[in-house]
């Protein structure tokens, strides 16, 4: 069952986070502690009450690191350690570190549901340390929809609908019902490792990380020079240029934005039941080595 | 060590006539001691020369052969007499008694005098071998607008190289991280796309092609000399400035000859819709080849919107007319509606056939020493007639309130004394009330559009048909023959449509 392509269930998720996901701690990239990135962030796959009275509820949090002065220095942790961050992704409500104020989880003794269990885990492309951080985020239902606009008449790739992608065998190839085939998760990360031999051949960059996002990846410039510091405008440059010059077809969004979240590697993309995770080779077989343990029993 | 000035040091000069907008008064002022020196022989000015170049530089700017052969090689030699002759010319157009009153961003002549300094200046720094000249105009032209991280510390361009991986001529360095989209140097694209990327990347740089710089560089120019010649401006004395007036001829002559010809389109920027469309086409024509359009012969709308189509302008409102001419059909459409122009034929409306004829029109500039002077536009004098024998509608007086309004006269007046001059116009009807037609002029003067003072009705105005002897017939314009001010076309631009309050 190890190919099996699925959304994961609520107790598969918790089971996940309490077992194996602390495993995995140590092979995070050095950057991701409990104090670097600005925020880390869970998205619900279903909206949980709030303590203040009257607010709508959330299915995504954004939990800061630091708690900081008017001037923005930094008085507070609020992740004291990785332990309290494991906590907080394991149990969202009871060890909400935004405790005390009205925007926390409701308590979940108080209230008749089930607790909130995350359907995504995210960090902060803005970081303490490293506040110059470059991903690109290479999506493969993005080029599914290219293809499916290339080879219908009216060539736009913005608004491809159900149709055009079931028209092009698209939601019937495997994996079936999702907007992309295994063939586009498989570009996908041959462009990612393209887009690492870019930055690391025209970008002068030492420090890359390629991920496997779930349906795509995510490549990392890490270096922290400030030969490597672009700010919006260069990113701006950046993006131009893999979209019309390299013609990879990057999300230009993610790449300009440096307050944008990341899937935190280690994580599960609950829409597949697959574990983010950096790799070294455009041979990854996702079908296979990505595949939490709760789907290999 | 005394520092290096425009007057003393060539380097200077060019930094400075290069990139006037970046540069102080000092620094300018100098750039134009450089260019008196020119005519300095033993520590005396040779004013008679310098007068005949002034002239000769002037009037050949007028010619368009001279302004495109300056982009080719340069017509003056040096930063420094470049910059003089140019803004010493500019001063005698502005001073030109018919032309004292047009705001200076409407006289067209400025626009020839200031195409033939960015070409020249361009020839002269794509000439000039040092390139760390270049590198300083690149860090002008190229630099980041400030983002949140601040202004970027380092150079902007940090070299100027071949990279012939890249292809051949030389190529700018910028570091990516000073890099913003301006650096792209995209080749012009269709009007909905962009057009390509013509910079190429390695080494975390980006390497712009100097040809891009040129074209970037051009537009700079273009408006760094309103800088220039504010400041030589500023430096002349009055006594100056009257000699330079009351001794050049021939740039007098020239202008005058342009008002003899009908040519006053070649004077002012035109104002008026129909006339830029007309303008525009037959502009058009005379730039086609031969075989698609051509002035004095019989051809059809088809013929006349391939050479609108084929058309490059560079003057903004040229391109505008463009865009919306989209088909024969609007083009005929165009052309029916100035059938009465002299330079326009209307010889079969049915199938479409005219013929166009080079362009004139007859506005013939209108001094307003008293504002009985208005009544010398036949539409006022119409007006004048009928009030002698009805009493004005409502209409009639926000017309001549608003176009007196906007005479540079009362720019600086007090509405007392506005009020006053009008009432004196006033008073020459016979049903003038003191008392009456002051609070009728008052409600005309509180009475604003959005808080904007309405614009005085213009040739193409509803309200003003009434009174029109029709323009073919009319050796004015409201807008092109009297005097109003810049803020008054800054309206016009402002509200982006032919006005026609």
């Amino acid at each position: 069952m190890t190919g099996e392509w699925r959304e994961s269930t609520r107790e598969e998720l918790h089971t996940y986070y309490i077992e194996t996901f602390p495993n995995h701690l140590d092979a995070l990239p050095s950057f991701l502690t409990a104090s670097g990135p600005k925020q880390y962030a869970i998205a619900f796959r279903e909206a949980y009450p709030i303590r203040k009275q009257n607010a709508p509820d959330r299915s995504f949090i954004r939990r800061d690191t630091w708690q900081t002065s008017n001037s923005g220095e930094r008085t507070i942790q609020q992740f004291g350690s990785v332990e309290d961050l494991v906590e907080f992704i394991q149990y969202p409500a009871r060890y909400d570190p935004a405790q005390g104020s009205n925007y926390a989880l409701a308590d979940p003794d108080l209230l008749e549901r089930p607790e909130p269990r995350p359907d995504a885990v995210y960090y902060a492309l803005d970081h303490w340390e490293r506040p110059w951080v470059l991903a690109v985020d290479i999506d493969a239902k993005d080029i599914a929809a290219q293809r499916a606009s290339s080879e219908s008449s009216d060539g736009k790739a913005d608004d491809v609908g159900t149709e055009q992608l079931r028209a092009t065998g698209i939601l019937d190839s495997p994996p079936e019902g999702y907007p992309y085939t295994f063939d586009d998760i498989e570009q996908a990360l041959e462009y990612g490792f393209a887009v690492q031999d870019i930055f690391e051949d025209d970008f002068e960059a030492d420090e890359t990380m390629v991920v496997y996002s779930g349906q795509g990846c995510h490549v990392y410039l890490l270096d922290e020079d400030r030969e490597h510091h672009y700010d919006e405008q260069s990113r701006e440059v950046i993006n131009d240029l893999f979209l019309e010059e390299y013609e990879i077809p990057i999300d230009p969004v993610v790449t300009a934005d440096r307050r944008r979240v990341m899937r935190l590697p280690y994580s599960i993309h609950a829409d597949v039941s697959r574990v983010v995770q950096p790799i070294d080779d455009p041979g990854f077989d996702f079908r296979t080595e990505a595949t939490p343990e709760f789907l290999e029993s | 060590m005394s520092r290096d000035t425009p007057t003393n040091d060539e380097y200077t000069a060019y930094r400075v006539a290069a990139l006037p907008r970046d540069k102080g008064e000092f620094q300018l002022t100098q750039l134009f001691e450089r260019g008196y020196q020119r005519w300095t022989v033993d520590g005396e000015q040779q004013t008679e020369k310098m007068l005949a170049d002034i002239e000769r530089f002037t009037t050949d700017a007028f010619a368009p052969s001279t302004r495109e052969e300056a982009a080719e090689r340069p017509y003056v030699d040096d930063p420094g007499a470049l910059a003089t002759l140019t803004t010493l010319g500019a001063v005698c157009i502005m001073d030109h008694p018919k032309l004292e009153d047009t705001p200076p961003r409407h006289l067209a002549l400025l626009g020839d005098l200031r195409e033939l300094y960015v070409n020249n200046i361009a020839s002269l720094v794509r000439e000039y071998e040092d390139w760390s000249l270049h590198q300083e105009i690149a860090e002008t032209l190229y630099a980041k607008d400030p983002g949140e991280d601040g202004v970027h510390p380092g150079r902007v361009c940090t070299d100027i190289t071949e990279r012939p991986e890249f292809g051949e001529g030389y190529y700018l360095e910028i570091p990516l991280v000073a890099a913003s989209r301006k650096c792209l140097a995209r080749s012009e694209g269709d009007e909905n796309q962009q057009g390509e990327i013509q910079a190429h990347i390695a080494d975390n740089h980006l390497y712009v092609p100097v040809s891009d710089f040129m074209a970037k560089y051009r537009e700079y120019a273009e408006d760094a000399f309103g800088r220039l010649l504010a400041v030589q401006e500023e430096a002349l004395t009055a006594d100056q400035r009257s000699w330079l007036t009351a001794n050049e001829s021939a740039i007098t002559d020239r202008i005058d000859r342009f008002f003899q010809a009908g040519q006053t389109h070649r004077v002012w920027e035109n104002w008026s819709r129909q006339k830029r469309d007309l303008l525009t086409i037959i502009n058009a024509v005379s730039d086609a080849d031969d075989d698609v359009a051509q002035l004095g012969e019989t051809q059809t709308a088809r013929d006349l919107y391939e050479a609108v189509d084929a058309y490059e302008p560079k003057r903004t409102w040229e391109r505008r007319v463009c865009e919306s001419i989209s088909s024969p059909r609007s083009l005929g459409t165009v052309l029916s509606r100035n059938r009465d122009h002299a330079s326009v034929t209307v010889e079969n409306a049915r199938l479409n056939r005219y013929t166009l004829t080079k362009y004139s029109d007859g506005a013939q500039p209108l001094h307003v020493d008293e504002l009985e002077d208005l009544f010398e536009l036949p539409c006022m004098a119409a007006m004048d007639e009928r009030l002698q024998e009805k009493k004005p509608v409502r209409k009639d007086l926000f017309n001549l309130v608003r176009m007196a309004w906007w005479l540079p006269q009362y720019r600086d007046a007090s509405t007392g004394e506005f009020i006053s001059d009008v009432k004196d116009l006033f008073s020459r009807w016979p049903w003038y009330d003191d008392e009456v037609t002051g609070y009728q002029i008052r409600y005309e003067l509180d009475n604003d559009i959005g808080g904007e003072i309405p614009l005085p009705m213009n040739c193409a105005n509803d309200d003003m048909q009434r009174y029109c002897i029709g323009r073919d017939q009319c050796p004015y314009s409201i807008y092109g023959s009297l005097p109003f001010p810049d803020e008054m076309y800054e309206q016009i631009d402002d509200q982006g449509a032919s006005p026609s309050q």
